[in-house]
Formats: C-alpha cells, structure tokens, sequence
C-alpha cells in the first residue's frame, strides 16, 4: 500500500517530463530517498497514505530541478548532444510492473481447477441424465468452478499491472464473487436440467440474477476517486471547507441528532405498526429520514454562527 | 497547512537564516560528506538534525547541489547495491572537494568576522 502510493504519487511528480537517462537516473535516486524519508514519517505514527504525500510534498520542485539539467530541454531535440528520446517500446519497458511469480502459479493452478470443474459437471450431469450417477458430483463440481472462476477473476482485478491500478480488495472480491455466482449459477442449471429437477431452477436462477445485479452495481459505482490524482483534487475541494472538519462540536452535536431521530423512528415504526398497520408504519421511516437528511444539509451548509 | 514553499513571510529573521543556508548549500554538503560516503536521505537527515530541524533545505535544492558537485568533479556518485527496495546513490567527496571545502570554510570564516564587525560597527542591537 505505501510503496505503491509513493511510486504513484512519483510518477505524477515526474509527469510530462522528458524521458532520458539523466531524469530517469534522478528519478531512481529520489525514489530510494522518499522510501526511507516514508519509513521514517510511518515510525514516527504517520498514516502511510499521509505519511507519501508529506514525503513527496517535501521534495520541492521537481520540473524546476529537471529543466536545470543541459540537455533536458523538451522532447524531441533532434540532433545534436541531446539524448535520444526513447521509443514507445523502452518507456513500456521501463515502467512494466512485473506479476508476482505467487500469483501466475496460483492463477495457473486455478485455471486447471477451473477447466476440470467445468468439463466434470458436464460430463456428471449427462451421467446423471442417464441416470447412472447420483446429483452430488456435478453439484460440488459446479460450486467449485465458480469459485475457481470467481478466485481468478478478483486475484487478477487486484493485481497492480503496467497500465491499471490495482482495484480495491473489496471490489475485486466482489467482482470476483459476481462472476463465480454466474458460473455456478449456468452450470447448476444445466445439472438440475439434466437431472430434470426443475423446482431447483429457482434457486439456479437467484444465483445468476445475484451475479448480474452484483456486476451492475459495480458497473455503476466505478469510479476513479481512489486514484491519487483525483485525491488530490478532493483535496484542494476540501481545503473550500468542510463544516465538520472545522467544528468538531458540530459534528458532535450531529451525531447525537442522529441518534435521537431515529430512535424516535424506530418508536414511531412500532407502534404504528402494532396499533395500525404495518404498511404505514414505512411513513415515519419516511418522514424521520427526510428530517434526518434536513438536519444533515443545515449543518453542514447553513449559515456559521461566528 | 504546513510551512509553504518559499515566499511566505512567517517572520523575516527565518528567511534570512534560510536564505543564509542556502547560499551555502554546496559547502555544507560537502561538510557532511567530508566523513563518509553518504545517500541523499542521510545527508537530509544530517542536515535537518544540525539544525534542529528549524531551517530545513529543500531537498529538491540537495538534487541539484548533488548534480552540481559531481559536474565541477567535487563529488563522485555510485549506486549502492541494496537488493531490497529503491537502490540508493552515494556520493563520495573527491579531494578537489576537500581542498574547495576548507576554501570556503576559511572564506566563510573571514566573511563571518567582516560582517560581525560591520554589524557592529552600524549600531543595530
């Protein structure tokens, strides 16, 4: 997590600059410099996100500290003493992030797991449409090459590679589980097809309709705002002001708002519900969230007693 | 939300400290390295830790004293060979450092003994 925060936050630092052995040389140096300076800050009780940015925020001016150097003008300074510019080929190589050897071998055995599973329910379930085996053997083959499936899809989600981020562990893990779901959701319903157990098509059918809306959420809820450009830019939002930031007792004051309101909620909701009708008992629910979400938007935005 | 860069003038006796340090950059760099071989964080260090961490040199103001040394041959740079991690680039203090080093340690100390007089001689404080 640090390490790859500082080489990121980096790279940025190096953003737009020319490539040639001189900046990279420069680059290198530094690197191992922020590295040590990043040790020193987490020692001393610094969050490793912060502790990269402070190490980084340290350095000063890189582009000054580059366009000083001779022959580093720009791009492109064709002929002449200037260093060649690099072919697209050796910026790739360059900046390639190697895959851990752990993770190929892992992903390797997991994809023969995968390839068996899937072959042997297919081959189980003809078995059991002719009757001469039981359900049992298809059905775990299944659930097993969905999580084979789903294992392969989050691993390599969060795996850093030379062109993506690495994604968050919670959304690999997530996609990972939306695609093991449909897997083993296609392929049980080809068991219980075979099987003629129809009844368990229902369940076949959650599982598959769990893995789509699971992959629409996450479809919908992509985002860059984990990525350190985009910190960055909250950041600077965030300097215009945040009234909880800058009034701890505001924020204390909320959060007993926030109790209070929907403890009365909950009253409201029961009793409603026991001497009425429990389709009403969703109004108070309603009305406390509307009043909840008021309270929230008066203090955050309303006018500051001074 | 901590001290920014330069120009900001939070007291004009920190400026003119740091302005003093930093004209001296390259001497000074030359003092830490006048015992060992040293990487660019531990010069920092050494730097931040002689001065109590009041007045600190940019380290972007260190690559380029760095690069500026090695060019004038006071310096030599090698790479270290850490395995582990980033590699770290050392610099070495040639004698043509040595020799520049205790020149502008008696230049200094010259200066020094001037503009105290003259400071006195002027009267303020």
């Amino acid at each position: 997590m640090t390490n790859t925060s500082v080489h990121r936050l980096l790279d940025d630092a190096f953003a737009g600059l020319p490539v040639n052995p001189d900046v990279q040389d420069l680059k290198e140096e530094i690197r191992a410099n922020l590295l040590d300076r990043v040790a020193e800050l987490t020692a001393s009780g610094t969050a490793p996100d912060e502790a990269s940015r402070r190490a980084v925020d340290e350095l000063g001016d890189v582009r000054a500290l580059v366009e000083d150097m001779p022959g580093a003008t720009a791009y492109g300074a064709p002929g002449g003493a200037g260093p060649a510019v690099p072919s697209v080929a050796e910026v790739m190589a360059r900046h390639r992030v190697p895959r851990k050897p752990s993770y190929v071998a892992v992903v390797v055995l997991a994809s023969m797991v995968l390839a068996v599973s899937v072959v042997g329910t297919l081959v189980a379930a003809v078995d059991l449409a002719h009757g001469s085996a039981g359900p049992g053997l298809p059905t775990a083959a299944a659930v097993v090459a969905g999580a084979a499936l789903g294992w392969i899809v989050g691993a390599s989600l969060a795996q850093e590679t030379t062109t993506n981020h690495p994604m968050p562990a919670v959304r690999s893990v997530l996609f990972g589980t939306g695609w093991g779901l449909i897997l083993a959701g296609c392929l049980l319903a080809y068991v219980h097809f075979c099987g003629a157990r129809h009844m368990w098509f229902a369940l076949d059918g959650m599982a598959l309709v769990a893995g789509v809306v699971l992959l629409s959420y996450l479809a919908a809820t992509a985002t860059n705002r984990k990525k350190q450009w985009a910190v960055a830019e909250a950041r600077r939002h965030a300097e215009a002001g945040n009234r909880f930031e800058e009034d701890p007792n505001a924020a204390a004051r909320f959060g007993i708002y926030t109790i209070v309101v929907w403890a009365v909620i909950a009253a409201a909701f029961l009793t409603v519900g026991f001497a009425a009708d429990w389709r009403w008992a969703l109004l108070p629910v309603l009305l406390g969230f509307a009043a909840h979400m008021l309270i929230l938007a008066r203090m955050l935005f309303g006018t500051s007693r001074s | 939300m901590q001290k920014s860069s330069g120009a900001t003038p939070d007291g004009g006796a920190d400026a003119f400290a740091a302005d003093l340090l930093r004209g001296h950059t390259d001497t000074i760099v030359l003092g830490v390295l006048r015992r060992r071989d040293r990487y660019g964080f531990e010069i920092y260090k050494a730097i931040r830790d002689a001065t109590g961490g009041d007045y600190e040199i940019k380290e972007a103001t260190l690559y380029a004293a760095y690069r500026r040394l090695v060019k004038d041959g006071l310096v030599e740079a090698y790479w270290g060979d850490e395995s582990q991690g980033g590699r770290r680039k050392y610099y070495r203090i040639t004698d043509a450092g040595r020799a520049s080093y205790r020149r502008n340690v008696d230049a200094w100390v010259a200066t020094r003994r001037t503009i105290d007089s003259l400071l006195d001689l002027k009267g303020s404080r």
